[in-house]
């Protein structure tokens, strides 16, 4: 054998690994054969230089450290699986059912919460039941104001009057008197007695302020002399726009003034309507026989100062006239 | 022959007894297998990579995994192959990483790491030696230590555990899953390389 051949089992041959007629082979060739030889004796140091080398062993804290290592990997891995390996928790279906439903109940709750803070209003502005009637009024001066409260089966059909008062420097309080009762009248009192005892009374309690009568322009012009309370300034021709204005009674005069009224037409005081911020009167539901409507309402008008004129009914249709009346600042 | 058979034979009954042991839920039986191999897997571990504290990682990873699969191990071959195939692996892995290659510079055999560790100086050397026996044993340390590093990955293996650690060519087989023809032409080349490293020395 040639060798190069010899050469390629030399390694296999210090391993006695090789079969029996290779090695054969390869020990008559090395028998005559020194290259191969000497080949071989520096492969054999090789390998007895490699498996004579001093064994390397592991530090004495070997397994200590083992340990340690162990357990910081256990804590790792634990963590690592708690943030990012998704639970396979079997949640009971009652559970589940009970935690949809309160986020569904917070949820709602919280639907609600920005409701309420836009119908919340600063205070003020705010429009708490008559005061947010009142505000509004004001602002747009409707000519018939409608009722934002729900009205009684009464005010469904009342008439809607509107008097326009001298507006009140701020900070007035009014403290809400309770609902007068009516004062019985006696039904013997003539229409024309009624108006001339109306008109006293108004007169000695308004008692308005010299060249302050309250009578607008138009009311100068519909007063007839005969009929003039004593001490009741006229002015003769017509009345400007100004003095008009100074002209209008102050919401006590006007509030009392209908209150009288209302009596002595035989008609009562159902109920008082205040600004709750205020407590100042802002409107009052009357009752009058429907026979007295005519008569009250021109005595209204000498009395106050109407916004609109009253509209006409049919005594025929009812026996009762209701009537709200609503107190506006005429500013 | 027949002597390192019967060893070799009642090592592996050893194993599969504490193995079984351990799959039992004897905890202690681990450690055992741990004391047991440790420095023969360092060793091993050592020789591979040629730096004693990646030695240490190495074989501390092993018996890790050993320790994760241990339960589930099913004695198709013996503990101690199973434990060096897992260390070959992990040497290998450790081979090709970034930090290897800059740690390979760096070899020391007078100063193994932090850790309170065997100098692989001081084992190769006693009291009995004079200093210049010893420089020259350190030298011829470096010298082999520089050879088996320059070996490619496949050739390192097959010498590490053939000639380094003794094993037999059909354990290495089963270590590394060569077939046994490409385990002897890949340990003779090995051989050969070292050879011409060595020259100057042997």
């Amino acid at each position: 054998m040639e060798c190069g051949k010899i050469r390629e089992l030399l390694s296999e041959y210090i391993d006695d690994i090789l079969d029996d007629p290779k090695k054969a082979l390869v020990e008559d060739h090395l028998s005559t054969c020194r290259v191969c030889k000497e080949e071989l004796a520096s492969l054999r140091a090789v390998v007895n230089e490699l498996s004579s080398l001093e064994s390397v062993e592991a530090p004495r804290d070997f397994l200590e450290k083992l340990h340690e290592r162990m357990e910081s990997r256990v804590t790792f891995a634990k963590v690592m699986r708690m943030l990012f390996v998704p639970m396979r928790i079997k949640i009971p279906l009652e559970f589940a059912t009970a935690a949809a439903v309160a986020i569904l109940i917070l949820a709602l709750w919280h639907t609600h919460q920005p409701e309420k803070q836009i119908g919340d209003m600063p205070k003020s502005s705010k429009p708490v039941g008559i005061a947010k009637r009142t505000e509004m009024a004001r602002e747009f001066k409707p000519a018939l104001e409608e009722a934002t409260v729900p009205p009684s089966e009464k005010e469904q059909g009342a008439i809607r009057l509107a008097l326009l008062i001298k507006p009140e420097p701020a900070g007035t309080a009014h403290a809400p008197s309770p609902v007068e009762e009516p004062t019985p009248v006696p039904e013997e009192r003539a229409k024309g007695t009624q108006g001339k005892a109306i008109r006293m009374a108004s007169s000695e309690r308004a008692r308005p302020a010299e060249g302050t009568a309250p009578i607008t322009e138009k009311k100068a012009e519909e007063l007839r002399e005969e009929d003039r309370p004593k001490g009741f300034p006229m002015r003769e021709g017509p009345v400007s726009k100004d003095e008009a204005l100074l002209s209008i009674p102050s919401l006590k005069e006007t509030l009392a003034n209908v209150k009288d009224l209302v009596v002595l037409e035989g008609g009562k005081v159902v109920s008082l309507e205040y600004e709750k911020q205020t407590g100042r009167p802002e409107s009052i539901n009357i009752e009058i026989p429907a026979k007295h409507y005519h008569a009250f309402c021109e005595e209204l008008k000498r009395l106050a100062v109407l916004q609109v004129p009253p509209p006409t009914i049919s005594e025929r249709d009812q026996e009762v006239v209701y009537i709200r009346i609503r107190f506006i600042s005429s500013e | 022959m027949d002597e390192e058979i019967r060893t070799s034979v009642s090592s592996s009954e050893e194993d599969t007894a504490i193995v079984r042991g351990f799959q039992t839920g004897n905890r202690v039986a681990f450690e055992k297998l741990v004391l047991k191999h440790k420095d023969r897997l360092f060793n091993l571990c050592y020789w591979f990579l040629g730096d004693y504290q990646e030695a240490n990682d190495a074989a501390q990873d092993t018996f890790i995994k050993v320790f994760r699969s241990l339960k589930k191990f099913r004695f198709e071959s013996a503990f101690s192959t199973w434990l060096y195939r897992i260390a070959v692996n992990t040497c290998k892995n450790r081979l090709k990483s970034s930090d290897h290659r800059q740690r390979r510079d760096m070899v020391r055999i007078d100063n193994p790491g932090a850790s309170e560790g065997t100098n692989p100086s001081a084992e190769i050397g006693d009291d009995s030696r004079t200093p210049a026996a010893e420089l020259e044993k350190k030298e011829r340390w470096m010298l082999i230590r520089e050879a088996i590093d320059s070996l490619p990955t496949e050739q390192r293996t097959v010498v590490a555990l053939r000639d380094i650690e003794g094993l037999s060519y059909d354990e290495i087989v089963n270590i590394t899953g060569f077939n046994l023809g490409t385990v002897k032409s890949r340990l003779a080349r090995a051989r050969l390389e070292l050879r011409k490293k060595l020259q100057g020395m042997i």
